[in-house]
C-alpha cells in the first residue's frame, strides 16, 4: 500500500506492505532509529511512540493504522524545547543507565506530562507501567521526570 | 567538590534523545541477515544432515568450515562453536543460515533437517546427579567438584550441643538486559572484525582467535551497550565464534560483506545462558547458647549442558558460603552438574547470591531456633579486621558493619518494626489456638488483616578475580592518551553496559589533571586501540581498570608536555601482601571485599498470599563512590533485580529442560509498580589500592535483597522460607507443609 503520514512534522509518503510494523517502517524505511525494539510483542515499551496523541507501542501498530495519522518519535520529540527539557532531566538525574529502555520513557514522559503537568511520584509510577527498565530499578526515572515538569513549568 | 558529588550522567541526554547507537542502529546497508540454525531436539547423536539447495548469494555454514579449532573458550573449551555429532540442549547451535533476504533465510532454515538417535534428556539437577540417560559428562556429571577447609570440623560437630540443619534452593534468573544480543561481522583484507553488544571485547576476540587458527587476524569492537549483567560476558562469545566462521566464509567470496546477526527476545530469552540454579545444604554445629562452633555446607549449581563459567562460579559460590560471619571451623563442598539445560552462566553476583542466601537463611533458622531476633545473632559472628575469611584470606581492613546497620535502622526503623511485627505474629498465633482449641472455623489469617515482616540481610562481596587472577590471568592494562591537541582520551577495554564508566571514568581521570569530566574522551573499546583491561566483570571496573587509569594520570600529569602526543599505559600489580594458592584454594581470595546490609518490609494477604513490598533499603561499603547518584543508581536497580529473583521471577524447564517461560509476558521481572522507591546510601571506608579509595560494588546490590525479602516473608508468614523465588503459590505451599 501507499501509506501518506506525517512523521514529526514531516508529510512522508512510501510504499509498504500493510501488515509492516510501524516500529519497522520507522527505523528501517525512515532512518529513524531512536525508537527501541526490546521485545516486539508489546510488553517493554522500548518503542513507544505517540500517534495522534496517544502513547503506543510501535511494534504491535501495522502500516494500516497509520495513513493519515500524525507520528512522534523521540528523534523529533527530543529536538523540541519539552524534549530537550525530558532529556537534559534524564542525565541530571540519572534515568538513564544502559539508555535502551529510555528513548521509550522520554516518550511516556512526554504523554503523562501532557495531562498532567506536575504529577506526583505514584502518578509518574502509574504513567511507565508500560515501560520496563531492567537497569534503574525505576526511581530515578521518577525523579527524572519530576525534574522535568519543575524545571519545565509551563512548558506543558 | 568532592569526588562523590553528581554530576549529570555524561552519556544519557545521547542515549534519551535516542541517538546513541546501540548495534541493531547502525547501518550496515549491505549486510547479509544471518541465523542460527539450532537443534530442535534436547539431546541425542546427529547421524545425518539434510541442506536444501541454496540460491547464489545465500550460504550455510557448520563445524567442517571452522580453520580453527571448533571450540568456544569460555575458561572451559567445552562448548563446540558448531555442534558435530553430540547435542545436549534444545536449541544447540548446529549451523548458520546467512542471506539478503531475511525471509528466504527463514524458509531455508525450515527446509534444513537433521536426522539423530535421540537420548533420554537430564532436565533437572536431581537427573543429572543420577545421569539419567547416561553421563554426558565424564563418568558422573560433575563438571567441577570443590573443597575447603579449615580449622577441625569433626571436633566442633563432636562437641556440639546441638545441630542445626537446612536445605536452601534458588532458581533459574534471566538477565533480561532490555536490548538483545547482536553482532555483526565481516571479513576483509586478512581481518575478521566482529562489532557488537558485548561486555568484553577482549574474551570475544581470544574466541574468535581459537576459531580462526592462522586463517585471519582479529578485531572487536564494542557498540553501546543496552545492558549486560553478566548476559553479554560469556553469550557474545558463544555467538561470535560460529558468526566470525561465516564472515570468513562469506568474505573470502564478497570481501566485507558484513553479516548481521540481532536476536530477537524469544531467541534470546529461550537460548541464551542464564544465572545456575542452586541446592544448598548446610550443617552448623552450636553450644547451648547457640554460639557457632563449626559449619558444614555443601552446595550444588546446575551448570547446563556444558561447563563454560561453572567452575569460577562455583568458587565464587563456596568463598562466600559464610557470607559476612567468622565461623573458624568450616568444611565446604561444591560441585557443579551437568544437565540438558541452555548452559548456566555469568549473572550479575555470579554464585553469590545464591550462597549468600543459603548462609543468611540458615542464620535466621539459628536465630529461631536458639529463640535470639535475627540481627542480633547474627551481630554475635561479624568479620571483623584481622580475622580469617573462609579461605584463609587476612581481612586487612576495617569491617564497618555496625555503623551501616545503624544507619539502616535510621532509614527504616528496623529494629523498633522487628519487634512490632514479631508481636502481631505472636498475637495471630495465639489466635489461631484458640481458634483451634473452640472448632471455629476462621478465614486463615485474622478477618483479611494484612501480615506484615519485617527482614534483613548481612552480606559482603569480593571484588576483581578470585585470588591472584588479576595477576596471573588477567594481567589487565589501561591507558590515558594525549593527543597532540592536549585533549585526553580514555582507552580501556572497559564497556559501558549502563554502570556508568562513561561518567565515572572521566570523573577519576579529570580530577587527576584538573580538566572536566565532560572533556575527557572516552574511547569505544576497540582491540585494535584499546590495551587489554580484561573483562568487564567481577565487580572491577572501578576498583582495578579505575585505579590503574587513575594511576596513569598520575603519571600524565607529572610528564605532561602541551602540544605533544603522549600515552602512559599502567599494567596491574597485585597490592603488598596479597597471597593466594590457586591450588590448595588457600589465602586471600580477593583483595578487598564490599559490604552490604538490606532490609525489606512486606504485607502479606493471608488469603491469596500476595506479597506487597511496602519498602526496601540498602547501606553499602564501596570504600568510595566516584559518583553518589552513579553508586545510588546501581543500589536501587540492583536491589531491584534482587528482589525480583527473591519474589516474582519464575523460571522453569519442562521434561526436556526448555524453558516454560518464553516471552516477557510469562518472564515476570519488575515494573514500576511493583516495588516502592529504594532508600539507598554508601558510607566511606576508603580502600588504599582503589581509585580515590573506591571498591568493586557492581554485584554487591544484588546480593542481599532477596534474602531481606525472604526474611521479611518468614516473619509475616510465621513459617521457614528456604527457597526462591518465593511466589504466592511457593508460599501456599510452604504454609501447608507447616499446617
Ligand atoms: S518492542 Fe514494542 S513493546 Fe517491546
Ligand atoms: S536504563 Fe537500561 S533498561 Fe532502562
Amino acid at each position: 500500500m501507499k501509506l501518506e503520514f506525517t512523521v514529526n512534522g514531516e508529510a512522508r509518503s512510501i510504499e509498504v506492505d500493510p501488515l509492516r510494523r510501524l516500529l519497522d517502517i520507522l527505523r528501517d524505511d525512515l532512518a529513524l532509529t531512536g525508537t527501541k525494539e526490546g521485545c516486539g510483542e508489546g510488553e517493554c515499551g522500548a518503542c513507544s511512540v505517540i500517534v495522534e496523541g496517544k502513547l503506543v507501542n510501535s511494534c504491535l501498530v501495522p502500516a494500516t493504522q497509520c495513513a493519515g495519522a500524525e507520528v512522534l518519535t523521540v528523534d523529533g520529540l527530543s529536538e523540541s524545547e519539552r524534549g530537550e527539557m525530558i532529556t537534559e532531566s534524564f542525565a541530571l538525574m540519572h534515568g538513564a543507565q544502559c539508555g535502551f529502555c529510555t528513548p521509550g520513557m522520554v516518550m511516556a514522559a512526554e504523554a503523562l506530562l501532557r495531562e498532567q503537568n506536575d504529577p506526583d511520584e505514584e502518578a509518574v509510577r502509574e504513567g511507565l507501567a508500560g515501560n520496563i527498565c531492567r537497569c534503574t530499578g525505576y526511581d530515578m526515572i521518577v525523579d527524572a521526570i519530576q525534574d522535568a515538569a519543575k524545571r519545565g513549568k509551563g512548558l506543558w | 567538590m568532592s569526588i562523590t558529588t553528581p554530576i549529570p550522567r555524561v552519556d544519557a541526554q545521547e542515549k534519551a534523545a535516542g541517538a546513541a547507537a546501540y548495534i541493531a542502529d547502525f547501518d550496515y546497508a549491505t549486510a547479509l541477515t544471518a541465523r542460527f540454525y539450532r537443534s530442535d531436539f534436547p539431546r541425542g547423536r546427529i547421524t545425518g544432515r539434510y541442506i536444501p539447495e541454496l540460491p547464489s548469494g545465500y550460504y550455510w555454514v557448520d563445524h567442517t568450515d571452522v580453520p580453527g579449532k571448533n571450540a568456544v573458550v569460555l575458561i572451559k573449551d567445552d562448548l563446540p562453536a558448531f555442534a558435530e555429532e553430540e547435542i545436549r540442549y534444545r536449541g544447540q547451535i548446529i549451523g548458520i543460515l546467512c542471506g539478503p533476504d531475511p525471509l528466504e533465510v527463514d524458509r531455508l532454515l525450515r527446509e534444513v533437517a537433521i536426522e539423530y538417535e535421540p537420548i533420554e534428556p537430564a532436565p533437572t539437577l536431581d537427573d543429572g546427579i543420577s545421569c539419567k540417560g547416561g553421563a554426558m559428562h565424564g563418568e558422573d556429571n560433575v563438571f567441577a567438584r570443590l573443597a575447603l577447609d579449615r580449622g577441625d570440623v569433626d571436633t566442633a560437630f563432636a562437641g556440639a550441643t546441638k545441630i542445626v540443619e537446612g536445605t536452601y534452593e534458588t532458581g533459574f534468573q534471566e538477565q533480561l538486559y532490555m536490548e538483545p544480543q547482536g553482532l555483526v561481522s565481516w571479513f576483509e583484507g586478512g581481518t575478521v572484525v566482529v562489532h557488537g553488544s558485548m561486555q568484553c571485547p577482549y574474551y570475544v576476540k581470544h574466541s574468535v582467535e581459537v576459531v580462526m587458527g592462522d586463517a585471519a587476524r582479529t578485531r572487536i569492537k564494542a557498540a553501546v551497550i543496552g545492558g549486560g549483567f553478566g548476559g553479554k560476558e560469556d553469550y557474545p562469545e558463544i555467538m561470535g565464534a560460529p558468526l566470525s566462521v561465516a564472515a570468513l566464509k562469506v568474505g573470502r567470496a564478497e570481501p566485507g560483506r558484513p553479516l548481521r546477526m540481532i536476536f530477537d527476545r524469544t531467541e534470546d530469552m529461550a537460548f541464551t545462558s542464564k544465572r545456575h540454579p542452586s541446592r544448598t545444604k548446610i550443617r552448623t554445629a552450636h553450644d547451648e547458647d547457640g554460639t557457632i562452633r563449626g559449619i558444614e555446607s555443601e552446595v550444588t549449581l546446575d551448570g547446563g549442558a556444558y561447563e563454560t563459567y561453572s567452575l569460577i562460579v562455583l568458587m565464587r559460590a563456596i568463598f562466600h558460603s559464610t557470607g559476612a560471619y567468622h565461623i573458624p571451623n568450616a568444611k565446604i563442598r561444591g560441585r557443579a552438574v551437568a544437565t540438558t539445560t541452555v548452559p548456566s552462566g555469568a549473572f550479575r553476583g555470579f554464585g553469590a547470591p545464591q550462597s549468600l542466601f543459603s548462609i543468611e537463611m540458615h542464620m535466621q533458622k539459628c536465630a529461631r531456633t536458639f529463640g535470639v531476633e535475627p540481627l542480633a545473632y547474627r551481630r554475635r559472628f561479624f568479620q571483623k579486621k584481622g580475622d580469617r575469611t573462609v579461605t584463609g584470606g587476612l581481612l586487612r581492613d576495617e569491617v564497618i558493619l555496625d555503623r551501616l546497620l545503624v544507619r539502616l535502622d535510621e532509614m527504616s526503623g528496623y529494629g523498633e518494626k522487628q519487634k512490632r511485627y514479631a508481636a502481631e505474629a505472636a498475637e495471630r498465633r495465639n489466635a489461631s489456638v484458640v481458634d483451634a482449641g473452640s472448632g471455629a472455623h476462621r478465614a486463615r489469617g485474622q478477618g483479611g488483616a494484612l501480615w506484615r515482616g519485617i527482614g534483613i540481610s548481612v552480606f559482603n562481596h569480593g571484588a576483581g578475580f578470585t585470588g591472584d587472577g588479576e595477576q596471573r590471568i588477567i594481567k589487565g592494562k589501561a591507558a590515558v592518551h594525549k593527543r597532540a591537541d592536549d585533549v585526553v582520551e580514555i582507552r580501556c577495554a572497559t564497556t559501558d553496559m549502563g554502570q556508568g564508566p562513561k561518567t565515572t571514568f572521566r570523573k577519576v581521570v579529570g580530577a587527576v589533571l584538573d580538566i572536566v569530566p565532560e572533556e575527557v574522551v572516552f574511547v569505544e573499546p576497540d582491540t585494535d586501540i584499546c590495551p587489554d583491561s580484561g573483562p568487564t566483570v567481577a565487580s572491577r571496573t572501578m576498583m582495578v581498570v579505575g585505579f590503574l587509569l587513575q594511576e596513569a594520570a598520575k603519571e600524565l600529569k607529572a610528564t605532561w608536555t602541551p602540544g605533544e602526543e603522549q600515552t602512559v599505559t599502567r599494567a596491574y600489580e597485585m597490592p603488598p601482601g596479597m597471597a593466594w594458592d590457586q591450588n590448595a584454594l588457600d589465602g586471600d581470595a580477593y583483595a578487598a571485599f564490599g559490604w552490604g546490609v538490606n532490609a525489606c518490609e512486606v504485607e502479606v494477604d493471608p488469603v491469596t498470599y500476595e506479597v506487597r513490598v511496602v519498602h526496601a533499603w540498602g547501606v553499602y561499603d564501596v570504600g568510595k563512590a566516584i559518583d553518589e547518584r552513579v553508586v545510588n543508581g546501581q543500589i536501587q536497580g540492583g536491589m531491584s533485580q534482587a528482589l525480583g529473583y527473591g519474589a516474582i521471577e519464575k523460571l522453569h524447564v519442562d521434561e526436556t529442560g526448555t524453558f516454560l517461560q518464553r516471552t516477557m509476558a510469562d518472564y515476570i521481572i519488575p515494573t514500576a509498580l511493583d516495588f516502592p522507591r529504594t532508600g539507598a546510601d554508601t558510607i566511606d571506608n576508603p580502600y588504599t589500592y582503589g581509585p580515590f579509595g573506591a571498591k568493586g560494588m557492581g554485584e554487591m546490590v544484588h546480593d542481599g535483597g532477596h534474602m531481606a525479602y525472604a526474611a521479611a516473608v518468614e516473619q509475616a508468614i510465621g513459617a521457614a522460607c528456604p527457597r526462591i523465588p518465593l511466589v504466592p503459590e511457593v508460599i501456599m505451599e510452604i504454609r501447608n507443609d507447616e499446617t
